[in-house]
């Protein structure tokens, strides 16, 4: 009897150890599993941290673009926009195909283009002077205003002075005269559409302009106006729409 | 002997308390592991938002950015460029700043600053160098360089803004640095679009139409002067022509 006691009570003694070890190795376990679930947790957050920032700054970034967008299209409409009053090309455009065709006749740019702005305008006005190949003359000042913003073009005027007006006859003087006037008026209707390539632009359309013909001065939005004073003879062409 | 029981029998319910102490503790920790497993997932849920927003806005943006850089291209006129890249440029300023004698006879008396220190700052498509040459406190008088180049490292513009003194009066030193560095800029230009690095005559001719006709039709470059409105200062801008070649 004894010994079945003291069996008993060391069978309760070996599961009561037991399921002690038991639960601290469970409790162990689970203590490990909860540290990686929180160090998990922790990672994620600060994980989640860096995205909101880098959310935030790809939010500023997508402001910006948005403005960009928005300032560049108005940039681009104003491009493409045809306003009444402005061809449709900028100063630069038209200063490129004065060049190539002066080239092409052999004359030559004396000034390089000047521009100041208009008084407190939103206006450019260049300045350069196209040379007549003659020691004797001394060629036609050029003048040609533009809108600020988008320089484009809104008038082109050529100042023929009194002393050269009378070389404007059938002589060489006269036909490098006309020349000049005729380079000045063929970018004006080459500047917008095919610079730099062979047009199929020809004098009698530039006489046509030059007389006011309505068709052809439609055709090519371009006006023609002549006045004269005692020092000058100034010739002008604005957009004719 | 019964004494020896009772021993035995206290150290079994004190294990068997702690051992209750750890089931206790057992379950107080699956419950604290199924909150932390509810925390994780929401944190997961919240990290998946996240990432799905900014891969949503990353795609917005480059929608965007391919928009923006087909209005920029629209605007950039064909030809409007030199061929001419913007770090050469800068190397070849900076060395003639170094070098003067490279352009001028008596570069002893030509007075130039030690080091020109340009920075840069990329807007949109374009980079833009500027670079102070003087400022003189005293008149107010100042003249910043900028140059313009591509996203591809091509110059398109060179300008020069030069701020008048407050009292009108243009003072010697602004003078001469003006012109010493307009000097510069425009011989770096000619050089590098030439290819030719000795001032011989035809250097001279194209510097001439260049500087003072505001003409480089060889080099496809114009020059522009204009004066502000509130007549405070005046650009002269080196610009493309845009000519064929």
């Amino acid at each position: 009897m004894r010994r079945f006691i003291y069996i008993v009570v060391l069978m309760l003694f070996i599961v009561a150890v037991a399921s002690g070890c038991v639960n601290k190795d469970a409790i162990e376990e689970m203590q490990r599993v909860a540290n990686e679930i929180e160090e998990d947790i922790e990672q994620v957050e600060d994980e989640n941290e860096n995205l909101e920032e880098e959310i935030e700054s790809l939010i500023t970034d997508k402001e910006e673009a948005i403005e960009y967008n928005e300032e560049i299209k108005q940039k681009v409409d104003g491009i493409n926009e045809q306003k009444p009053g402005e061809f449709q090309f900028t100063f630069q455009e038209y200063f490129a195909q004065i060049l190539y065709l002066c080239r092409q006749w052999d004359m030559d740019i004396f000034n390089g283009p000047l521009a100041s702005q208009m008084d407190n305008s939103d206006y450019l006005e260049y300045v350069f002077k196209i040379e007549v190949n003659d020691e004797t003359c001394t060629g036609i000042e050029v003048h040609v205003f533009t809108e600020k913003k988008s320089d484009k073009v809104l008038q082109c005027t050529l100042i023929i002075y009194q002393d050269e007006v009378y070389r404007m006859d059938e002589s060489a003087y006269g036909s490098a005269f006309r020349t000049v006037t005729e380079i000045a008026l063929s970018a004006l209707v080459l500047a917008g559409t095919t610079p730099f390539e062979e047009s199929e632009i020809t004098l009698a359309i530039l006489n046509k302009i030059q007389e006011n013909d309505i068709a052809t001065c439609a055709q090519y939005n371009i006006g023609y106006a002549m006045e004269a004073d005692d020092e000058a003879e100034i010739r002008s062409f604005f957009p004719y729409k | 002997m019964k004494r020896k029981i009772i021993i035995y029998l206290l150290a079994i319910v004190q294990i068997v308390l702690l051992a209750a102490c750890n089931s206790a503790e057992y379950d107080g920790l699956t419950e604290e592991i199924a909150l932390l497993e509810e925390e994780y997932a929401k944190v997961q849920n919240e990290n998946l938002r996240l990432k799905q927003e900014k891969n949503g806005l990353k795609i917005e943006i480059e929608e965007l950015t391919a928009q923006n850089r087909e209005y920029f291209e629209d605007t950039i006129k064909p030809y409007q460029y030199f061929n001419v890249n913007v770090d050469e440029y800068i190397e070849k300023v900076k060395f003639l700043n170094q070098n003067p004698e490279e352009l001028w006879y008596n570069a002893n008396n030509i007075f130039l600053l030690d080091e020109l220190v340009f920075e840069n700052e990329d807007i949109h498509f374009e980079s833009i160098y500027t670079c102070e040459i003087f400022n003189i406190e005293d008149t107010g008088e100042r003249c910043i360089a900028e140059i313009t180049a591509l996203d591809t490292g091509m110059l398109t513009k060179i300008q020069f803004t030069y701020y008048y003194a407050e009292d009108g009066e243009v003072s010697d030193l602004g003078y001469q640095h003006y012109f010493n560095y307009s000097d510069i800029f425009v011989s770096a230009f000619i050089m590098l679009n030439s290819g030719r690095d000795d001032t011989d005559d035809e250097f001279e001719y194209y510097f001439e139409r260049l500087f003072k006709h505001a003409l480089y039709y060889d080099g496809n470059a114009w020059g522009r002067n204009y004066v502000s409105a509130d007549g405070k200062y005046i650009v002269f801008q080196i610009l493309p022509i845009g000519l064929k070649d």
